[in-house]
């Protein structure tokens, strides 16, 4: 056997023995990726010229669509206040996944003498630094895309359901915000309907964190398996596809974010007051019209 | 949780580190960029008004271009016919006047032709008078030519010319 | 009509300007909207297996745990797609 199939396991490896817990591979990536997407932005945004090169244009591309995006879905006001938040984690998510089709990213690392990965790695001390055969897989790799880890996405979740909760309290006010949640004047559907609101964002939560986790670690997992059956190759198509993954999910990451903030500030059951509200001006106009035919009636009759 | 790889330590550092690039970027480049896009806008905006005023602009020139052809070509046509006309009445006048004039000068040769009747008439009544007279006076002596007889005679003369019809 | 609903003066919501935006924001919705009814149905029946391994009541809690979170899950999706409904 040329190699060994890399060891596969959920949670990030600290970046060397007897780290802080917070130093871990993927964390590394994530100091990384930030570096370069202020970098990027900066030297864009900072430099703007006035006929755009290809990078600029692209970066000033996908802000306009950003933007765009924001506006329809939030309408232009809110739009402008939520898009810093939706375009930040959409840069964030989409670095975080393409570190995956990087070469080098999860094959170079400290050596590892766990057995769990291959019972030969007790003895990977006397290789030198380019690991074959069996202990091909001794290895606790520096860098880890950091979407596969938990921690990352969970953070990341657990920022868009705050600022929901965050832009709801500002937007819409204590009551109305509190009154999502707790329902007490509309019987028991109402009350049950609040608690489902309640149970909504913890479900957000999780759909957001698992939903990248899930998709990234298996586009991970994906590669690595592939690459080890097919000597590398076959891998390549897959790279491809890991690629569009990878952004897609940094969307879909992105666009739920929007969704939830626009929702999150939207009063409850909007329609229904709206139509209220008509109902109620109708009613108020008839009775004008009304009291105003009576009092014609009686000039009228005075007249006579 | 252990087994998701889940610790607190690590989910308060990346929250930390994303707070972070959000913060920068909205700080110091989304600003910027706004700016940018906005002015792009704008100017695409303005662009697009510009074209469609030179727009509004040419069609309203192309517009009053066609009136005024269409002006000139009615004014060009009224001044023929004006024209037409007025040569037509030139050329009528122009006849009726070489008409009279052909009129007049047939009527002075008429009349003058009338005179030298006239004249050569009484010429020769003058001589025929004469004539006679001489005659007579060959014939009866000279003593006739006196002034009564060159009357009668020439009374007779113009008797015998009216008879005949030559006056 | 914008003085009622400020925040609806767009009628092409979450539409997109440009086609792939649009795919992408229907592939987002159908991703989650899956998700949603059965994450509703996972949470819903773990509740339901804690509280019955609580009260020794299986399988009564679990049934209801498991009905509920589906009708969490539904009354998500449907808050969901509600943005997009006003538009048509």
């Amino acid at each position: 056997m040329l190699w060994n199939l890399p060891g596969i396991h959920v949670p990030a490896d600290p970046l060397y023995p007897g780290a802080p817990p917070f130093l871990t591979n993927t964390f590394l990536l994530t100091i990384v990726g930030s570096i370069l997407i202020i970098a990027l932005m900066l030297f864009v945004g900072r430099n703007p010229k006035q006929v755009p090169g290809k990078l600029q244009n692209l970066v000033e591309w996908v802000f306009e669509q950003f933007l765009n995006l924001c506006e329809q879905v939030a309408g232009p006001e809110r739009g402008r206040k939520f898009f810093p938040w939706v375009l930040t984690i959409f840069l964030f998510v989409l670095f975080a996944n393409w570190w995956e089709v990087i070469p080098g990213i999860e094959t170079i690392g400290f050596k590892s003498t766990d057995t769990a990965l291959s019972p030969a790695c007790a003895h990977v001390g006397s290789q030198g630094f380019l690991l074959f055969g069996q202990y091909s897989n001794c290895i606790t790799p520096f860098f880890r895309p950091p979407s596969t880890d938990l921690n990352f996405t969970i953070a990341l979740s657990i920022v868009t359901v705050v600022m929901t909760q965050v832009y709801g309290f500002v937007v819409l006010g204590f009551r109305l915000q509190i009154g999502r949640y707790l329902v007490f004047n509309q019987g028991i559907m109402g009350f049950i309907v609040g608690l489902f609101e309640l149970l909504l964002e913890a479900m957000r939560l999780i759909s957001l964190s698992f939903r990248l986790f899930g998709n990234l670690f298996a586009g991970d997992v994906l590669l690595v398996v592939i690459s080890f059956i097919s000597i590398g190759v076959g891998a390549i198509p897959f790279y491809f596809l890991e690629i569009f993954v990878g952004f897609i999910q940094a969307f879909v990451f992105a666009f739920l974010t929007l969704l939830f903030f626009t929702l999150g500030t939207t009063p409850h059951g909007h329609e229904a007051h709206e139509e209220e509200h008509l109902a109620e001006t109708a009613h108020a106009e008839h009775e004008r019209v009304a009291s105003a035919l009576a009092g014609a009636k009686l000039e009228e009759a005075h007249a006579q | 949780m252990a087994a998701l790889g889940i610790n607190v330590w690590a989910l308060v550092t990346q929250l930390i580190v994303f707070g972070i690039v959000l913060a920068i970027l909205w700080r110091f480049a989304y600003p910027a960029l706004m700016k940018t896009l906005d002015q792009r806008r704008d100017s695409i905006r303005e662009g697009l008004e510009n074209a469609e005023k030179s727009r509004r602009e040419l069609a309203d020139a192309e517009q009053r271009v066609a009136a005024m052809l269409d002006e000139a070509r009615q004014e060009a046509q009224r001044t023929i016919a004006q024209a037409t006309t007025a040569a037509q009445h030139v050329r009528e006048e122009i006849e009726q006047q070489a008409q009279d004039r052909a009129r007049d000068i047939m009527a002075q040769a008429e009349r003058r032709i009338q005179q030298e009747i006239a004249k050569a008439r009484a010429d020769l009544r003058q001589q025929v008078a004469d004539l006679a007279i001489m005659a007579a006076g060959k014939v009866v002596g000279a003593s006739l030519d006196t002034e009564t007889n060159r009357r009668l005679a020439s009374e007779v003369v113009a008797q015998s010319a009216a008879r005949d019809g030559l006056s | 009509m914008a003085e009622h609903e400020p925040h609806n003066t767009q009628n092409s919501r979450g539409g997109g300007s440009n086609p792939y935006q649009g795919a992408l924001v229907a592939f987002s919705l159908v991703g989650q909207v899956g998700l949603m009814i059965s994450l509703g149905a996972l949470l819903g029946v773990f509740a339901g297996l804690f509280v019955d391994s609580k009260l020794h009541t299986t399988p009564i809690a679990t049934i209801i745990g498991l009905l509920l979170g589906l009708a969490a899950g539904i009354y998500g999706v449907f808050r969901l797609i509600s943005t997009f409904r006003k538009a048509g």
